[in-house]
């Protein structure tokens, strides 16, 4: 189960699991966004490679318009599988 | 995907009973939702998927065995290069690369219509 709380500052706060089953509702709220974005993953318990591909084609649209993309407050597991993925040093991650 | 759900609560359950760290819990619910979602995406497993998660010093095991009319081997599909800038990469095989960081052990085989996938993931006791 995933909440994504949208707050009018660009923040979106993550809740929850971002797993497979919640992969096609998280892109579907994200792609609707402006950036810059800023997804607090402080509550982030989980994600999955459904989930990176989420965030993946976030960072591509926003980036491909010139806008950003920021990961704060990672977990040290969730942060785990942002470096399997090789993307931990390239993604803007406090 | 609506069956990830049950996989959680089976992986919570076998955790609580083998009394495992969140750590292991969060890598074993990570390579049994990559090799689900491996075999429901390529159109296998479209009946039964059996999951057996067993315990041994030291390591956890997960098998999953699915009803499959022809072989297709997880352990055979193309690595990733993670090292590439993210414009480059393209959507698939993170879940199977997961798969591969964490386990030290990744077999396939088949027999007689039936597929079976095995990892073994160490851990500590």
């Amino acid at each position: 189960m995933l909440e994504l709380h949208v707050e009018d500052s660009g923040v979106v706060r993550l809740q929850g699991r971002l797993d497979a089953a919640e992969s096609d509702r998280a892109l579907a709220t994200l792609e609707k966004l402006p950036g810059p974005l800023v997804l607090d993953c402080s509550q982030l318990e989980y994600i999955s490679s459904a989930g990176i591909s989420v965030i993946m084609q976030t960072w591509k649209r926003l980036n491909s318009q010139g806008s950003s993309l920021r990961l704060n407050g990672l977990t040290p597991r969730v942060r785990n599988v942002f470096a399997y993925a090789g993307l931990d040093k390239v993604l803007d991650i406090q | 995907m609506e069956s990830l759900a049950a996989l959680v609560a089976f992986v919570r359950e076998f955790i609580e009973a083998e009394k495992l760290s969140e750590d292991v819990a969060f890598d074993v619910d990570l390579v049994l939702e990559e090799l689900f979602t491996n075999l429901v995406r390529h159109g296998r497993g479209q009946g039964e998927i059996e999951v057996e998660l067993s315990r041994a010093p030291g390591e956890v095991r997960i098998r999953l065995r699915a009803a499959e009319p022809s072989p297709f081997d997880p352990t055979a599909a193309p690595r990733v290069n993670v090292n590439l800038a993210i414009e480059d990469r393209r959507p698939g095989g993170l879940g199977i690369h997961f798969v591969r960081e964490l386990c030290h052990i990744f077999r396939y085989e088949w027999t007689d219509g039936v597929g079976t996938t095995l990892v073994v993931m160490g851990v500590t006791d």
